[in-house]
């Protein structure tokens, strides 16, 4: 572990990784996602996206305003299947 | 021959790599990034449990190609053949599967007939109570598709074609009888050969050289849970295409759903869906209650009246079209991108396309 930059808990992602996958290619926020993984696990990417948006920024040279967030998904946290059925169920 | 392929889609990408493999000098135009439509959104479903002659050979076909993939594009594209399993909640329904079960068999697929028992003792985890009957190919499954966007994406690259994103395409432009180019918010791109592979922007595209195709758009909404153990072996569907439940290779349990309302335009998520989605997950295995639902997501889905894709040349000679695939995209993209790449360099396709031939007006 030790020099390990983890990145992504829920995908066991490392800074390495992350810069890996944009140099094979994969140099939009989106694309970057899908190839890694990030931001697809239970934390839904409220610990990953910004860590990953700053490499993606250093290593294209993108400022600021022309990084761009992935489409957040519903729900905001994880829910039941239970309570979604509700009564239906 | 130099030939542009509109639409890095799973379609456009695989009748993309295949030129470039018959030696075509190829240039893709993606609006937003590989995949951005469909493609990226799809659940991965692949199965051969088609009604008619045609559609099963190439099924089959493609599985044959879809089992090869990884080696040929020499990337890791997981394709998990644990079975395909339609599900029948009425007679008529059971019947209609029970007949296309014929033609499959006939031509060599594995499909075979499940009573309600025989359901519940191979899969103890489905309630099967209100399930009259099924058929299951178990060489069937699903596939991963960012994989397969991804492995095209690299194949086509490694035989010297060529991908620009963000290409923005507003229009072709003809000398009456063959398309000349393509006008784009990056500026004119010439060829000698086009291929229009851009799912619901299609449609657009084709009007300004004054074609249309008899394609109505459709909203698709699918949700993934938190990754559960391994549980669910084949992939489900019911209700004849209005309802699919897979366990992905992550673990995760992904509902879809392909919704009514009229005239989609947007790719929201909404809380109908999910309710929707999360009566039948507990319906149907009941032990999934508890597990948590992550993200939800929608896609827009080009369909034709009879469900089946439309592909092939047009009027203009140097113009083909591959879309409408109704969300098998997934499931024909090898085949499809083999057959298409073979009519545009041979005029000789390996398999009879005319039953896919565009009623392009």
């Amino acid at each position: 572990m030790v020099g390990k930059k983890i990145i992504c808990f829920c995908e066991d992602l490392t800074e390495e990784d992350i810069l890996e996958a944009i140099r094979l290619g994969y140099d939009d926020i989106e694309t970057l996602k899908r190839y890694a993984g990030f931001s697809t696990g239970p934390c839904q990417g409220k610990t990953c996206l910004m860590h990953v948006l700053r490499l993606l920024g250093m290593e294209k040279k993108l400022k600021p305003g022309q990084l761009r967030l992935t489409t957040q998904r519903p729900p905001v946290d994880p829910v039941r299947l239970s309570v979604l059925a509700g009564e239906k169920r | 021959m130099r030939v542009i392929v509109v639409g890095a889609g799973i379609m456009g990408l695989s009748i993309a790599y295949n030129l470039a493999v018959r030696g075509a000098e190829v240039t893709v135009l993606e609006s937003r990034y590989p995949g951005s439509g469909l493609s990226v959104r799809a659940i991965g479903g692949v199965h051969s449990q088609w009604g008619n002659e045609h559609d099963v050979s190439l099924a089959k076909r493609n599985r044959e190609a879809l089992e090869r993939l990884s080696g040929v594009l020499e990337f890791n594209i997981p394709f998990r053949q644990d079975g395909y399993l339609l599900l029948a909640t009425d007679e008529d329904q059971l019947m209609q599967i029970k007949e296309h079960a014929k033609v499959q068999q006939s031509l060599g697929i594995e499909t075979r007939n499940l009573s309600p028992q025989e359901i519940s003792d191979r899969y103890s985890v489905l309630d099967a109570s209100s399930i009259v009957g099924g058929t299951l190919s178990e060489r069937d499954g699903s596939i991963h598709p960012f994989s397969i966007v991804f492995g095209y994406w690299k194949g086509l690259l490694d035989h010297g074609g060529k991908l620009l994103r963000p290409t923005l395409v507003k229009g072709l432009e003809t000398n009456g009888e063959q398309v000349s180019g393509v006008d784009t918010d990056q500026g004119t791109f010439k060829a000698d050969a086009f291929v229009l592979s851009a799912g619901v922007g299609t449609r657009s595209i084709l009007r300004s050289v004054g074609l249309d195709v008899p394609t109505t758009t459709v909203r698709h909404e699918m949700l993934a849970t938190e990754p559960l153990k391994f549980f669910l072996k084949p992939m489900i569907e019911l209700y004849q295409g209005r309802l699919f439940i897979n366990q992905s290779l992550r673990g995760e349990i992904i509902c879809h759903i392909p919704r009514t309302d009229p005239d989609p335009k947007d790719t929201r998520s909404t809380l109908e869906f999910l309710e929707d989605a999360a009566t039948e997950l507990t319906g149907y295995l009941p032990s999934l209650g508890a597990a948590k639902v992550l993200r939800s997501w929608a896609g827009l889905v080009e369909t034709t009246p009879n469900s089946e894709p439309i592909c092939g040349s047009t009027r203009y000679g140097n113009l083909s079209v591959a879309l409408g695939d109704s969300g098998k995209g997934i499931m024909l993209a090898p085949i499809i991108g083999e057959l298409v790449s073979e009519a545009i360099m041979s005029g000789e396709p390996s398999a009879d396309l005319a039953p896919y031939a565009p009623s392009i007006e």
